[in-house]
């Protein structure tokens, strides 16, 4: 009878010890802690509980790349908590959709963009 | 010891002359090792006290690598001048241990220098220094928290492309009269140029020169491969156009300029290393 996957949850505030969540070099950090968390057959709680501050560059260095690690099974895998931000669900939600998606473009990239035509 | 001045003009502001200002006290001021140099401001009778970040970069680069020592005479910093007595910069050049003046006025976002591991402190100092300035009072809870954003990831960019380890600075300054503030936000790193050269070239648009490096990196674009979704520049440019406010861009002797909902470039005579960019915000 095979074993029900444990869940593991990695705080990301006591994992980079910083309530703010900004620079690449720490979500590529966490997403080294969590890849290693995966790699064990275990499902992730990514815990944003004590956080202050998520930049884009911290969430596509984590998420990103847990979507790209993961593929179709980042949703069954991966799990989310402690976002008291709507910000930062957009953010995230915008980090999975360009892992995904390389060519996605966002509605702001758009608007920049009718600023460059003659 | 030889002693060695440059005079600056009446008026410096933020934008392509104003900018031209400082490159031209730079060069000029590089040519000189191991002795001590003025700023002569006898003349200058405005500038925009936010360009004090710029200044503080140039003479930490110069005193760093030229060994060259800063005067600056105190009796000129009254007036409008008086600003770079309370912001921070005159204490700077002078190595001055006295406490800052207290500004009274509440115009100033002090300059200060951030390593870019220095999150928590670069942080502290936008929520303490910026957002919570007076001028900052009319400005909506949603476009703070926008505004903040932007600062952020500006800063989070620092430490993927510039390929640097001296301090970002920043330094601003509000003027009640236009209901203006301006913010400037500076790294000593490579530049724009270099790595979007480097990254395009292979492709079938290449990307040769600094002005096509900013406009690059302002659509969204990135050079990292491990870093989906550019370098936050858009977003910013985006608030801006949203809000009547303004970015300006400097990298590589191109000042890039979005102003008024149209994009100007100016060619510079010279250029610093790394990165400017100054923000204009402005309130009805």
């Amino acid at each position: 009878m095979s074993e029900s996957p444990e869940m593991n949850t990695l705080n990301i505030s006591n994992s980079i010890n910083t309530p703010n969540a900004i620079l690449h070099s720490f979500g590529y950090a966490v997403f080294q802690k969590a890849q290693a968390i995966l790699n064990n057959g275990n499902i992730l709680i990514l815990d944003f509980h004590g956080l202050k501050n998520v930049t884009s560059a911290f969430l596509h260095a984590s998420v990103g790349n847990l979507v790209t690690f993961l593929g179709n099974t980042y949703e069954k895998r991966v799990h989310i908590q402690g976002i008291s931000d709507p910000i930062w669900q957009e953010k995230i939600n915008e980090a999975i959709e360009l892992a995904k998606n390389p060519d996605y473009i966002t509605e702001h990239e758009q608007a920049i963009a009718l600023l460059f035509e003659d | 010891m030889t002693s060695n001045f440059y005079q600056f003009p009446a008026k410096v502001e933020t934008d392509a002359r104003g900018h031209q200002v400082l490159l031209d006290f730079y060069k000029d001021a590089s040519k000189f090792h191991n002795c001590t140099y003025h700023l002569d401001w006898s003349q200058l009778q405005f500038m925009d006290a936010n360009l004090a970040a710029l200044l503080m970069a140039m003479i930490w680069t110069l005193r760093g690598a030229n060994k060259t020592e800063f005067y600056l005479n105190y009796t000129y910093l009254n007036g409008g001048l008086n600003v770079f007595h309370r912001n921070g910069l005159a204490h700077f050049i002078r190595r001055s241990k006295e406490g800052l003046p207290e500004d009274l006025r509440e115009s100033t976002i002090p300059v200060r220098a951030f390593m870019v591991k220095d999150v928590d402190k670069f942080v502290e100092y936008i929520d303490r220094d910026f957002l919570r300035h007076r001028g900052m009072e009319d400005v909506q809870y949603e476009q703070k928290v926008r505004l903040k954003d932007s600062f952020l990831e500006i800063f989070s960019n620092v430490e993927l492309h510039a390929q640097t380890e001296n301090p970002v600075l920043a330094c601003g300054q509000y003027f009640p009269k236009q209901k203006e503030l301006k913010f400037t936000l500076l790294d000593m790193g490579c530049g724009f140029l270099s790595n979007i050269a480097a990254f395009t070239k292979d492709t079938t648009t290449p990307v040769t020169t600094a002005e096509k490096a900013i406009s690059w990196a302002v659509r969204g674009h990135t050079t990292k491969l491990a870093a989906a979704g550019g370098t936050g520049l858009s977003k910013i440019l985006n608030f801006c156009r949203k809000n009547n406010g303004a970015l300006h861009i400097i990298s590589d002797g191109c000042y890039w300029a979005f102003e008024n909902g149209v994009i100007n470039n100016h060619r510079l005579n010279g250029h610093f290393s790394g990165a400017t960019i100054h923000l204009i915000f402005r309130f009805e």
